[in-house]
């Protein structure tokens, strides 16, 4: 087996004080449960945690229109009955409100996202983590929603290949990835989607999930994969309607990790916060290979996870109206286009890591940490050495993945 | 229609692969001369068309010694196909790739390869280079180099010098197979004489006009006026499937078989290229069934008033008639082509080439199938065509025709899609014209994906390594863990890690209250010696119930009193209620004590009482369809809050 994956965690203490408002079921208080739940496993001591720089504006510029990331720097709850024409352009509103810090939210876990990719990218680690990251609906990510904004980014170029599987019908948000949705010019059976209906649950899912995978690595031997773990895909999420359990979200992550790529694990949607951070801990220790009791240790949060203070969910009660054909049916449509690509040896595409933008003024004194070699920060991380094989081939599920032939070189 | 317009369109798809498969039949090449025959070749048929992609498939793997090739035909975003020959005949003409690149003419060359639409260079250009680039090198190096020629390579010149000529006199028409008119079609010799593939094309054309629907009507002409033939025809088919009985299975699969293997029997309607070896049987055993039914919908399409073709009767009597009526036959057709679908799917058998909607496959709850339910999801399908390619033509001919006897308001549109269907008109503008007229029919219409710089991400070339500052350890994150220095000398006792909770302890009532805090506190003790300045940097000191530190007690008590008092669902004026109520505390304190320590509060205080009814939110029983004012809102299925058949209330 080859050597322990270094692994970097990003983490930023000020994003779980982060509030979008009563009534709207994302809860960045998740990330803080996630982290203690994480440190109450003692995890900590088998990773390397970093804070994130925050995203200038100019580098989420780089994707974004310049003026959308202007005007999200500008607004706030209190001027924005003044922009209510803006509010309307930018899709801002009830579902997107404008809450306080809406733009530090946006700089920490997009930051946390491109550093770890950066991070990535040079070869500084295996496997870099950010839960924070993964919101995937801005225009210009293992989640029960489709990913429509990254989709849509790479729906043109066969340099990113987009993977999603998520709920689809019933006029579900966003009411996009159908699975003959599948790319266009140069990115024609570039975007795979994988559309599945209500209740499915962990045997069914993590079938597909690793068949439909392993196909697409085969296919396109992707340089470097980014697995978006929403965590809305749990039975019991307040928004979504499959009925994985914990088991069955992890087995995917587990599956993935196998490929022993540069994996960039971000997090997403999960709306039922306590069973949010329950998945999360679980990931990363699958991540870490260690496997993490079932007995929650004490934390901060325990209460939020009584009154079994246990990570195992109960079963969903939803339906599963995925019947076997239709299963297969998609299976076949999504292997019957994954055959139209056919990589043409040495030219055109191939290596395709990308250059993040690097503001090009100075910011030392914002991180004026001083970096100790990698030696000694290596010594720093206890290692045990037990090896969870993890064939726990009891469940699974996830909801969607960006395989990155770019990013970072092959192995 | 929908069964002979699928037919249509899967065969279209088909011809691409026909010709790999023949040459792999034949081991080498011998479909390859289509200039010895001449005259029935020009460039741009079809035919040649698709040798010419096999061609090139065939050549890919040659040349890069394995699978290398990409899809064909290439489309443009906008679902024009590109036809290789014509672009590198183009290319060719104009000097090569070099030449056009240098001069810009890739312009030209669009419109000498029969492609409209505006800024076509650099997609061309790149088309160009993905596909014909390495065949122009190499020819380059046949021509130029005389020595090693093989005996194919021969054969390949001979295509190549021979195909220009043709095409100067033809210039005029650049597609005549394809593009076949209107008019052409009644002075067409039987269908014998024709193409299978065209004949077909044909009857989908007329379909798709007004006259078309006579097709099907045949003399209903004579009954009344076309617009109630349409609808008995609709009604008739439903009427079909209700009294699905008086079809028995066997009698239905075995129109299926022999409308499969007809249509197999046709050399260029191939459903499926596999079926190489069946394909052969059944072009013996079945051919002459289809080929009198094939014949008399060519008829009818030639001239629906001919009395050699028969009346067919009114449609309350219809199935009282059996199918030795050649109308009749057709009738089962078309049902027996949906159901086909159906046998397919359960059988397991996947037919490559038919790209059909999933939705198609699901599993059907009783023996009758609806076809109207059907009909909405070859609706749906189909405007989910018209965003990649302009092919939806024959089949949303048919689904509006579905429609027409519901809704009415699709009648004053049919006129509409006359305007846009001229007797002569070609088949792109055609497609064009009746996808407008199916997107303006479908309701779903599916987002079209923006398109370019201000929407897609810039995926940078990869330069071989990380750039330089990329490296630079400060756009990495600052390292918070493992702590840089030693921070504290004292040894910690450490759990290994990942244990999980000891539910046996010293305290006097373990569980209790008590118990639970006072473990807290420990554990909370313990991170803080370990993490060091880490705990404060991820600003543990300010999270979990010692929030409350710096609240009174007096102040808590008036929190908790404005919670009880605004029942959930949060309102946002609960919200300004506190701000105005705790003028000195900002609102991140504010928030934060809500979430470390109000619903932790009483989150403990369910785990004790209620442990059969928690709920960590205060929105999440009163569910999410609310909007800010208490009211039921209009939640739209655009909002990501709308979960349908999501029970809101705590289901655990």
């Amino acid at each position: 087996m080859r050597s322990k994956d270094k692994i970097a965690y990003y983490y930023d203490g000020d994003v779980g004080g982060v509030y979008f408002g009563p009534n709207h079921p994302m809860k960045p208080h998740r990330l803080c449960m996630t982290h203690h739940l994480v440190l109450s496993y003692d995890l900590h001591r088998k990773m390397e945690i970093y804070r994130p720089h925050k995203a200038y504006p100019v580098e989420l510029a780089q994707f974004h229109s310049a003026d959308y990331v202007e005007f999200l720097h500008r607004i706030t709850p209190d001027t924005q009955h003044l922009f209510s024409n803006e509010l309307a352009k930018y899709n801002l509103g009830e579902d997107c409100p404008v809450f306080e810090n809406l733009f530090e939210f946006c700089q920490i876990y997009a930051g946390g996202t491109i550093d770890a990719a950066r991070r990535l990218n040079n070869q500084l680690c295996d496997i870099a983590i950010n839960w924070a990251g993964g919101l995937h609906h801005a225009k210009k990510y293992i989640d029960v929603h489709h990913g429509d904004g990254v989709e849509e980014a790479f729906y043109f170029t066969d340099r990113v290949m987009t993977v999603s599987f998520h709920k689809y019908g019933d006029m579900f948000f966003p009411g996009t990835g159908d699975v003959k949705e599948t790319g266009e010019r140069e990115g024609k059976y570039y975007a795979i989607n994988v559309p599945l209906k209500d209740g499915i649950d962990d045997t069914s899912f993590t079938r597909l999930f690793k068949t439909i995978i392993s196909k697409v690595v085969e296919t396109y031997v992707p340089g470097a994969i980014v697995l978006q773990c929403g965590a809305d895909s749990l039975a019991g999420d307040r928004l979504g309607c499959f009925n994985l359990s914990i088991d069955g979200h992890a087995e995917c992550v587990r599956f993935v990790k196998k490929f022993n790529l540069p994996l960039l694990v971000t997090g997403g949607g999960g709306y039922t916060k306590e069973n949010v951070a329950r998945c999360w801990a679980v990931e990363t220790g699958v991540l870490l290979d260690t496997e993490l009791p079932n007995e929650i240790p004490e934390n901060e949060y325990i209460k939020y996870f009584g009154p079994e203070y246990s990570l195992r969910i109960p079963n969903g009660h939803i339906e599963n109206l995925n019947s076997k054909s239709y299963l297969s049916t998609i299976k076949m449509q999504v292997f019957e286009n994954l055959r139209c690509i056919q990589h043409a040896p040495g030219v055109q595409m191939q290596e395709v890591p990308p250059d993040f933008y690097i503001p090009d003024f100075d910011e030392d004194e914002q991180n004026p940490d001083e970096r100790m070699d990698q030696h000694t920060q290596d010594k720093h991380i206890q290692r045990d050495d037990e090896y969870y094989e993890g064939d726990h081939d009891n469940d699974q599920n996830m909801e969607d993945s960006l395989l990155i032939k770019e990013m970072a070189e092959k192995d | 229609m929908a069964g002979w317009s699928m037919l249509a369109d899967g065969s279209a798809l088909d011809c691409v692969k026909t010709p790999e498969k023949k040459l792999k039949q034949n081991d080498f090449w011998v479909d390859l001369k289509p200039g010895s025959n001449g005259s029935d070749i020009q460039l741009g048929s079809d035919k040649l068309r698709c040798e010419f992609e096999g061609f090139l498939v065939r050549f890919g793997k040659e040349i890069c010694g394995r699978d290398c090739f990409r899809p064909l035909p290439p489309m443009l975003g906008d679902g024009q196909r590109v036809d290789l020959l014509k672009l590198l005949f183009a290319v060719r003409e104009n000097g090569g790739c070099k030449v056009v690149s240098d001069d810009g003419l890739w312009d030209l060359v669009a419109l000498e390869s029969g492609l409209l639409g505006p800024n076509l260079c650099s997609t061309l250009k790149l088309i160009y280079i993905k596909y014909l680039d390495l065949l122009e090198r190499w020819l380059m190096r046949v021509f130029d180099d005389n020595e090693h020629l093989m005996e194919f390579q021969d054969e390949i010149k001979d295509f190549l010098a021979k195909v220009p000529d043709q095409k100067k006199k033809r210039k005029d028409e650049a597609y005549p197979n394809l593009e076949l008119e209107f008019k052409e079609v009644k002075s067409c010799a039987d269908g014998e004489g024709l193409l299978a593939l065209d004949s077909k094309r044909n009857v989908e054309k007329i379909s798709d006009s007004k006259e078309g629907v006579i097709v099907l009507d045949g003399d209903m002409n004579g009954v009344g006026d076309e617009k109630k033939a349409h609808i008995d025809l609709g009604e008739c088919v439903v009427n079909l499937e209700d009294n699905g009985k008086l079809f028995d299975n066997d009698e239905i699969e075995g129109v299926v078989t022999r409308l499969d293997g007809g249509s197999k029997c046709d050399d260029v309607v191939i459903l499926d290229a596999t079926n190489a070896e069946e394909e052969s049987f059944c072009r013996k055993r079945k051919r002459e069934s289809l080929c009198g039914l094939l014949n008399w919908v060519v008829g009818v399409a030639k001239d629906p008033c001919d009395p050699a073709i028969g009346s067919v009767p009114e449609w309350s009597v219809w199935k009282s008639h059996g199918k030795e009526e050649m109308w009749k036959q057709v009738l089962l057709a078309r049902e027996a082509i949906f159901l086909k679908r159906q046998v397919e799917s359960s059988a397991d058998q996947w037919q490559k080439t038919q790209k059909m909607h999933p939705c198609m496959y699901d599993d059907q709850h009783g023996s009758n199938y609806n076809l109207r339910e059907r009909f909405k999801c070859r609706k749906k399908l189909l405007s989910d065509k018209t965003v990649s390619q302009g092919r939806a033509c024959s089949e949303s001919s048919s689904a509006s025709q579905s429609e027409l006897d519901k809704n009415p308001c699709t009648e004053g549109m049919e006129d509409g899609l006359d305007k846009y269907l001229p007797g002569t008109s070609d088949l792109s503008t055609a497609d064009s014209a009746i996808d407008k007229y199916a997107s303006a029919l479908e309701k779903y219409v599916p987002k079209r994906i923006p398109y370019g710089p201000r929407f897609e991400a810039n995926v940078p070339e990869w330069t071989g390594v990380a750039s330089e500052n990329e490296s630079d350890p400060k756009w990495l994150g600052t390292q918070v863990w493992p702590l840089e220095k030693v921070e504290h000398r004292y040894l910690i006792e450490r759990d290994p890690i990942g244990k999980g909770r000891q539910d046996s302890c010293g305290c006097e009532v373990p569980g209790s209250i008590e118990c639970v805090r006072f473990h807290i506190a420990e554990k909370r003790l313990r991170v803080k010696l370990e993490l060091g300045s880490a705990f404060y940097r991820w600003k543990f000191d300010r999270m979990g119930e010692e929030v409350k530190i710096s609240w009174t007690e007096e102040e808590e008590k008036k929190f908790e009193a404005i919670l009880r008092s605004t029942p959930p669902p949060l309102q946002k004026c609960f919200w300004d209620q506190i701000f105005k109520i705790f003028p000195t505390k900002s609102r991140a304190d504010l928030v934060s004590y809500y979430f470390n320590v109000y619903l932790l509060h009483r989150r403990g205080y369910q785990n004790r009482v209620t442990p059969n009814n928690i709920d960590s939110d205060d929105e999440e029983e009163s569910g999410l369809v609310t909007n800010g004012n208490g009211h039921e809102a209009d939640k739209s299925p655009n909002s990501i809050l709308y979960s349908p058949k999501k029970p809101y209330a705590n289901f655990r």
